[in-house]
């Protein structure tokens, strides 16, 4: 067994990002739009540089992994595709280059066992027991410990291989996405010695990397998801010292003129009803977005896309955030002092 | 909104973010102005709602008015309430005691009580039994599956089985019996394994755990019963809230599938939050696109999920009352409390055609 480096400064070119917000925000719409678009670059990118040399085998250039780590799966009926599994599979349907899995907490126990006591059929017997099962079910933050550790595996070089350029994760809401980055710590406190116990600490050390782990909150555009959103941030701030990004889901954006066109309709309707709703609408939500703005700079807004079916609405995403983020680059480029 | 004539608990249920919350204390406000003495148990309410429910988190029922109660669950204090209750008839203090401190015990009811849905159930399971009221209405935490919620005895009582005990309190036996050292080595080489995990202090603690609560079990057992007992009655009634989005709906179906398949009365949809202007019709909405597009064609997206739904199966369940409960933007961020606000959605509740 590899013994780990406690030494962070030690780089890694693989990124991950963990996607977390209040529920029903559309945590998972993000995550899976934001590995899409990171898909489609890495790909375009490889167009650029191979045309002729055989593919390259380094983290620079491996796939991205888009996972989730709810019990139960919400791609699986959301892109209506097979179950998926700890091994990531390519999702063709949206990029041969985005993969995606399943990442239960129990499982990556399960696998880090088989990793780490070597006698499957040991690990089995473990598992697969009712009093064992029960324990992980309830044990606080065993299951947490596990996909972190999972998470966390390549720049540790301790678990099975994850060769992945980025990995972006569709993580819990809010309270458990909580609980979540401070399991590490927590669990050391209980299991202060043997392999699980040492761990704890190099999970906790490339969580809190700011160079490695990025976190990304959604939240739409009302009361209750951005109060809980600005408490989070906070909290991640002044517990784990990491800055988060923030998304705004579902922002309606009418042009104004466009109301004023309702009164032109012919056969004339009670444009006024509709205008009184959607205008309303529109103010309560500017309002909420500017109380994001006054405390993050980086707000990144996405509009109301009215796409039906999933694949077609992660594709417009995709575009979307694509579009936004040359944005960004351009205006970085322009404010720099040396910009001719 | 009608509900059949012995009902006494209703169980709101549903992803986050479709307004479970509010929506289950306006058909509280709604029953309670139409006679009935009604208890609205919330999970975790927005501040205008708390305000109008004069409710603090502090697990205290409040009077609201003549007929409204409302409370909002303090979960950790429940745990501990429900343990110490269960444990009384069995156990001395000084054990009570060792539960309590027991390192383990406390993360686990952390964890428990942090989870909500196990709490959330025997708080529900306390106020009904008490019979004081006409209606009881639950709140329950958001989840994708609301079958954490459903299950949630169960993850308990699996684990305080009794095989499980006699497993820890015989790793910490010296076993002279043959026998049962024959009986063991399945046993010996999968703690074994767990020990080299986590190391040696977690199995002293668990051992520990067990024998400390070993007498509590069949209390625990019998309150978990009735609990689930509460969940399948006939005076149970849930009711599915969800919103007008094609992802929450086809979520909606899903979840009210697997409720059915488990046997529980699903007899409410309702979806949350669905705009005036959803009553458009076909030439209207042509007339606006080709005027305003962008505004067209939000219009006609709402329109359009409305329909998808009217074509599934859904509408068509027997015993399933499908409403729409019609989207009140706010202007304020503190509304003067408004019950009256509260009976307005109630009444707003019209059938899906």
């Amino acid at each position: 067994m590899k013994k780990s480096s406690l030494d962070t400064t030690r780089k890694t070119f693989q990124k991950i990002h963990l996607v977390s917000g209040k529920g029903g925000v559309g945590k998972s719409f993000l995550a899976a739009s934001l590995a899409l678009q990171k898909a489609q670059s890495l790909a375009e990118n490889l167009a650029r540089l191979n045309s002729n040399s055989t593919s390259s085998n380094t983290t620079q250039n491996a796939p991205i992994l888009l996972a989730e780590m709810i019990d139960q799966s919400f791609y699986a009926d959301y892109f209506e595709t097979e179950p998926l599994k700890l091994i990531g599979r390519p999702f063709d349907k949206l990029n041969s280059y985005l993969y995606m899995a399943h990442w239960t907490g129990a499982e990556c126990l399960k696998e880090y066992a088989k990793y780490l006591l070597k006698i499957d059929s040991l690990v089995t017997l473990f598992f697969e027991n009712p009093v064992s099962k029960a324990l992980i079910e309830v044990s606080p933050g065993l299951q947490e410990l596990a996909l972190l550790g999972k998470a966390t595996s390549l720049p540790r070089a301790h678990g099975p291989p994850l060769n992945y350029s980025e990995i972006v994760f569709d993580s819990f809401a809010t309270g458990h996405f909580l609980t979540l980055l401070r399991s590490p710590k927590a669990l050391g406190e209980v299991i202060q010695f043997g392999p699980m116990g040492e761990q704890t600490r190099d999970i906790h050390n490339w969580i809190t990397q700011k160079d490695f782990c990025e976190i990304h909150l959604v939240t739409l555009p009302e009361e209750l998801p951005v109060t809980e959103t600005l408490e989070l941030a906070d909290t991640l701030q002044t517990e784990f010292g990491l800055t988060p990004n923030i998304y705004v889901n579902k922002v309606i954006q009418v042009p104004e003129v466009e109301f004023h066109k309702l009164s032109q309709v012919q056969p004339p309707l009670n444009h006024q009803l509709i205008k009184n709703h959607l205008q309303q609408q529109i103010l309560q939500q500017q309002k909420w977005i500017q109380v994001l703005k006054q405390k993050y700079k980086t707000v990144v807004e996405l509009p109301l896309f009215t796409q039906l079916q999933a694949i077609e609405l992660v594709q417009e995403a995709a575009k979307k955030l694509q579009e936004l983020h040359q944005q960004q680059h351009l205006q970085n480029q322009n404010s720099r002092p040396d910009h001719s | 909104m009608k509900l059949k004539k012995n009902t006494q608990t209703l169980i709101f249920i549903g992803t986050g973010g479709v307004g479970k919350t509010t929506l289950s204390a306006a058909v509280g406000a709604g029953f309670a102005a139409e006679g009935k003495k009604v208890l609205v148990l919330t999970i975790d309410p927005s501040k205008r709602l708390a305000q109008t429910l004069k409710i603090e988190n502090n697990g205290l029922v409040n009077q609201v008015s003549d007929n409204l109660f409302a409370c909002t669950i303090n979960h950790e204090q429940a745990f501990i309430e429900f343990v110490v209750k269960a444990a009384k008839s069995s156990m001395d203090e000084s054990d009570i005691k060792k539960i309590l401190n027991n390192k383990l015990f406390k993360q686990l009811s952390t964890n428990l009580s942090g989870s909500q849905e196990f709490t959330s159930l025997i708080k529900l399971n306390e106020f009904v039994s008490q019979k004081v009221y006409d209606l009881v209405i639950l709140d329950t935490p958001p989840a994708h599956h609301t079958m954490n919620f459903l299950n949630a005895p169960e993850k308990i009582a699996q684990l305080f089985n009794e095989g499980v005990a006699q497993w820890f309190r015989e790793a910490d036996q010296k076993n002279t019996n043959l026998f049962k050292r024959v009986f063991n080595i399945g046993t010996q080489q999968v703690l074994a394994a767990l020990e080299k995990l986590t190391g040696a202090e977690f199995i002293k603690e668990l051992a520990l755990f067990f024998q400390a609560i070993q007498k509590w079990q069949a209390p625990l057992e019998r309150q978990i019963n009735d609990c689930h007992k509460l969940l399948i009655s006939q005076q149970t009634e849930f009711a599915l809230v969800t919103a007008l989005d094609p992802s929450r709906l086809k979520e909606a179906e899903k979840l009210s599938n697997e409720i059915v398949k488990q046997g529980y009365s699903l007899t409410h949809l309702i979806i949350n939050r669905v705009p005036e202007f959803i009553s458009l019709k076909v030439d209207e909405l042509k007339a606006i696109r080709s005027q305003a597009p962008t505004l067209g064609e939000y219009l006609n997206y709402h329109v359009q999920i409305l329909k998808q739904l009217e074509k599934t199966g859904h509408l068509a369940q027997k015993n399933l009352s499908v409403y729409k409960a019609t989207e009140v933007i706010h202007n304020q961020n503190y509304a003067e409390s408004n019950l009256q606000e509260l009976q307005q959605v109630f009444k707003s509740l019209s059938p899906l055609s």
